[in-house]
């Protein structure tokens, strides 16, 4: 059984997207919709990675970094942003809120894929 | 942005690939054959915005929602909508009209697919999923659409064309080959 995963994206369908490739790739894949279900998830579900957009209703993506970079039993979960914010001054601001790495949408299946492998080996 | 005479507006033109989105009173125009165009619109606000954009070609037979090449669409949206969010729209409260997929281009790579079509697919599965109602449509075809969108009553004028035919098509080959290319180098992971 692979490693559980937490796609937070406000898009279904970039949620259909994503979870189709990482079940492909054997992950177990959870969903939140925005950064608040995305919290509320992380309490209930232990997952090895979070994949989080950062334009989301209720709790965008780098406030949710911040507050899992606070929160004890949780810390240290590797997040990695996917976006399509490709500007320098925003992923600047990720890597600052606690981010693990940054991938800019349109994404690559392979290459996701292969970010995952480095994140969690 | 150059002055409309007609609409004595000033008019920002997006061609393919572009997204333009604004809560100013201005017209946004595009010319489209194969390509579709999305206009989005929150009356609250008021704001709106229009793209520009086609589906590379799928690789194989993949499942038309989930392709790589569905994923450029989905960009192309989520572009256009995290834009007006941007200006303060929210997205439960977009409404959309769709425009284009008609059949102008002339590709030697196209023969095995219907572009048009796949295009039209793309984008009426995709307001369906994300629940987005569609106000109005023209798509299909064979003429190419002159469309003039007014983003701040939502407005949409369009009409069809028949002069611009063959330089359109050649605009959107050069589109489409752009693209593949950009499919290939997409997204380089950044690890802090």
């Amino acid at each position: 059984m692979g490693a559980s995963i937490l796609i937070v994206d406000d898009s279904v369908s970039i949620r259909q997207s994503v979870r189709f490739i990482l079940e492909q790739s054997g992950y177990t894949v959870f969903e939140a919709a925005d950064g608040l279900e995305g919290l509320k998830r992380l309490s209930e579900t232990k997952v090895q990675l979070v994949i989080s957009d950062i334009n989301m209703p209720n709790m965008d993506g780098l406030t949710m970094v911040k507050k899992i970079r606070e929160t004890d039993g949780i810390k240290f979960l590797p997040i990695l942003v996917l976006t399509t914010e490709s500007q320098g001054s925003v992923v600047e601001e990720g890597k600052k809120a606690g981010a693990t790495g940054w991938i800019v949408k349109p994404f690559n299946n392979e290459k996701l894929i292969e970010t995952i492998k480095k994140v969690i080996p | 942005m150059r002055l409309n005479w007609q609409f004595q507006k000033p008019e920002q033109y997006i061609g393919p690939g572009d997204f333009f989105s604004s809560t100013d009173d201005i017209v946004i125009s595009t010319l489209l054959g194969s390509c579709i165009s999305v206009t989005l619109h929150d009356r609250a606000v008021p704001v709106g915005g229009m793209n520009h954009f086609m589906l590379p070609f799928p690789k194989g037979t993949e499942d038309p929602q989930l392709s790589t090449s569905a994923r450029y669409g989905v960009n192309a949206m989520e572009l256009l909508i995290n834009d007006i969010l941007k200006h303060g729209g929210q997205k439960k409260k977009l409404r959309a009209k769709v425009f284009g997929g008609s059949a102008v281009i002339n590709l030697d790579k196209a023969a095995t697919y219907d572009i048009p079509a796949m295009n039209i697919e793309f984008i009426i599965g995709f307001l369906e999923t994300e629940k987005i109602p569609v106000d109005s449509f023209s798509v299909g075809g064979s003429l190419p659409r002159k469309v003039y969108f007014f983003p701040k009553s939502a407005r949409v004028l369009m009409r069809y064309t028949h002069s611009s035919s063959f330089a359109l098509s050649r605009r959107e080959n050069q589109y489409a080959h752009r693209l593949v290319e950009e499919t290939a180098n997409a997204g380089k992971p950044i690890l802090f």
